[in-house]
């Protein structure tokens, strides 16, 4: 999904906005790379959150 | 007086058909909890070194824990032990259903085995007494059809039975125990061992289970317990999903073992995951003895696959490795494999992994159509992976070479087959890839009774400073996240203190799916859990202190029988580039990996050289007796 930025914002503001609360959340990767929900993120950049996934 | 527990443990000689009941004291079951603790215990003193697996000197032991069978979530569990004729280490494995809870009903917390009986027979527990019977009249049949013929013979339609399958009759190496068709000791051919000595089933009928020493404390944190399941995220999706969810997150985060874990992504993952299993198969959730999170799943019959539906659908673990890790797409082909595996007895995980290991040998060409039995082996193939699963149980053609495992057979076939085998000392991984969790990697390469994951963190869960997961182990003084890839000493420090936490549940028959990071659920509360039922004050560190007990014990078995060091391993695969997913590309590095290993021997207390423990650290553990058991073996510690 693309979200439009207004201004400076973190990867935990934009999942919250996309229905994503972090405590679903097993990863968050930005550009490829594992980032805190605290990462900043700018117009462009991949976003991508991975569902909890721990054991089997 | 006893709470929690029967203290009785009873012995049977299946030679002669004697019975007798022990009663060991209150200090034995605070420093050993049961379950694998206690089943290693008596492996350790009673057995000699070198005994074959299959003989009729190898003890089996049922074990359940001090918490099994308490009113609380996820306390059912209860395990198997013996050495196991699939990897020669110790071997133990646990399941959850009603079994565990029952016996302990009918009067005992444990069950060893010895000998062979002359016949086939089933052992009836009922009330503090118990009868060997004959089992001939059962004896080649399936799980549950011959549950339901000992159900009718003794008019107990509320009995709960753990029994094997042709696969154990049959010897196969890696046969499993199966309750109530549905929960399985899975690892490590117990159910084999039980072929051996001719024991078809346990069966268990009781009416008086154990008290607990405060039942109004229990009562409310069972309350508090149900609370969650609305309220916390993590309880809620294993509800909702049973671990058949796990497959888009795999998929997602590039760590679906996938074409015998060449690669992390299935691109037909889509046609396996949740949303499909659900659609196609699902027909609603179920669980173990008095746990609300209800994360098994049933299915509906599909006459057309000639599935029943009565073993219940598959987990995870069985979908991966009947699924994308033979590169199958055909979800009702899984149930199907998962039927044949659980009404047979049969461990799914080793079975689908030794199937990708013969996928890979043809396509490979070191296996022909003719040495098949007229089967193509090739990957995707949903209606081979099903034969070959029928000719495994029986042992039929290319089914016997198979019925060995992927090492026997890796070796058999030879021209470099070793290479396809994706095992640790003979059993084969569960579907996590260690290239994606390293850690896991770690502990699958460390493992006592061969690959298995069940006594380690997945590295992905403590990534994030929010995670719950993480939050969960902040009272063992984890209190940062640590990188998924890294293999560093904060990521072996975080596996050292998980690897007690879940030894000491394997010991106490603790599911660990109810508590600690797999839920958020806090360890503390399953603590006061534990004083709620015992009345022993037990405190995080005497869990941790027993888990590291246990480890001891299994490590010390281990080396009577020539294990050490050199065979916490991995397949070479792992330390080459993973092929496809977000993670392709990345592998292992050999220097970080033997870094991790010294690192956590250190760790341990244990001689890095090795791979043992030190007698300074069994005698900080409080079993000094051990380094005597392991001289007189011939086993010297430093
Ligand atoms: S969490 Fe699932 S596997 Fe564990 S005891 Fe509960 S229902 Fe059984």
């Amino acid at each position: 999904m693309a979200l439009a930025l207004d201004g400076p914002a973190t990867a935990g503001e934009l999942l919250r906005r996309a229905g994503l609360p972090p405590s679903l959340l097993e990863l968050v990767a930005l550009n490829g790379d594992n980032v805190q929900l605290d990462a900043p993120v700018a117009d462009g950049d991949l976003l991508e959150a991975f569902p909890l996934v721990g054991g089997g | 007086m006893p709470y929690g527990y029967t203290g009785k443990v009873l012995r049977v000689n299946l030679a002669d058909g004697t019975t007798r009941v022990e009663e060991p004291d209150d200090l034995f079951y605070r420093r050993y909890w049961g379950g694998q603790g206690l089943a290693t215990y008596y492996l350790l003193r009673e057995q000699a070194p070198g005994v074959d697996p299959l003989g009729p000197e190898n003890l089996l032991i049922f074990a359940t824990g001090v918490m099994t069978g308490a009113r609380l979530p996820a306390m059912p569990r209860f395990s198997v032990a013996a050495r196991s004729p699939l990897t020669g280490t110790i071997g133990g494995s646990e399941a959850g259903g009603w079994w565990g809870p029952e016996c302990k009903a009918a009067g005992f917390d444990a069950i060893i085995l010895s000998g062979k009986a002359a016949k086939p027979v089933y052992l009836y527990l009922k009330d503090g007494r118990a009868e060997l019977r004959d089992a001939r009249q059962v004896w080649g049949l399936t799980i549950g059809d011959a549950a339901d013929a000992i159900r009718a013979e003794l008019g107990e339609p509320r009995a709960r039975i753990a029994a094997i399958g042709p696969a154990g009759e049959n010897l196969v190496r890696y046969a499993c125990v199966v309750n109530e068709n549905k929960h399985t000791n899975g690892r490590g051919g117990l159910g084999a061992v039980m072929g051996s000595k001719n024991l078809k089933a346990i069966v268990a009928r009781g009416t008086a289970a154990p008290a607990a020493h405060d039942p109004k404390a229990v009562g409310e944190l069972a309350r508090w317990y149900a609370g969650q399941i609305a309220g916390n995220p993590t309880v809620k999706t294993l509800f909702d999903a049973g671990t058949p969810g796990l497959v888009s997150g795999l998929e997602a985060g590039g760590t679906l073992p996938t074409r015998n874990f060449h690669s992390g992504s299935f691109a037909k993952a889509g046609a396996v995951n949740w949303d499909a299993y659900e659609k196609a198969i699902f027909a609603e959730a179920k669980g173990c003895f008095a746990c609300p999170i209800r994360c098994k799943r049933e299915v509906h019959p599909d006459p057309e696959y000639g599935n029943s539906g009565r073993y219940g659908g598959p987990e995870y673990e069985t979908m991966g490795a009947l699924g994308p890790n033979c590169e199958i797409d055909d979800l009702r082909a899984i149930a199907k494999g998962h039927e044949i595996c659980n009404s047979n007895g049969l461990d799914s995980i080793s079975a689908g992994t030794t199937i990708s290991f013969l996928m890979e040998c043809f396509e490979n060409g070191l296996v022909t159509k003719a040495d098949c039995d007229g089967l193509e082996p090739r990957f995707g193939d949903a209606r081979v992976m099903l034969a070959l699963l029928d000719k495994i149980v029986r042992r039929e053609g290319i089914g016997d070479l198979l019925a060995e495992g992927s090492a026997r057979a890796a070796q058999k076939i030879g021209r470099g087959a070793e290479r396809f085998a994706m095992q640790v000392k003979g059993q084969e991984l569960a579907m996590h890839e260690p290239r994606g969790r390293p850690a896991m990697g770690l502990g699958t390469a460390l493992s006592d009774t061969g690959a298995d994951h069940l006594t380690i963190p997945h590295d992905p869960a403590f990534v994030l400073k929010e995670s719950a997961t993480l939050k969960t182990l902040a009272p063992y003084g984890i209190l940062e996240p640590v990188p998924q890839l890294d293999l560093g000493p904060r990521k072996v420090r975080l596996y050292r203190v998980m690897e007690d936490v879940y030894n000491y549940w394997r010991a106490a028959g603790v599911c660990l799916f109810g508590y600690g990071p797999r839920v958020g659920v806090s360890i503390e509360k399953y603590a006061e859990m534990a004083r709620a039922v015992t009345g022993w004050d037990v405190s995080l560190f005497e869990m941790a202190k027993v888990g590291e007990r246990v480890l001891a014990l299994s490590r010390a078995f281990n080396a009577r029988e020539g294990f050490g060091r050199k065979d916490d391993v991995l397949p070479e695969r792992f330390f080459e580039p993973l092929e496809g997913g977000r993670l392709a590309g990345k592998a292992l590095s050999r220097d970080e990996f033997e870094r991790a290993l010294t690192l956590t021997y250190q760790m341990r207390g244990w001689d890095p050289a090795t791979g043992l423990p030190t007698a300074a650290k069994l005698a900080e553990l409080d079993i000094p007796w051990v380094v005597d058991n392991l001289r007189q073996a011939g086993v010297a510690l430093t």
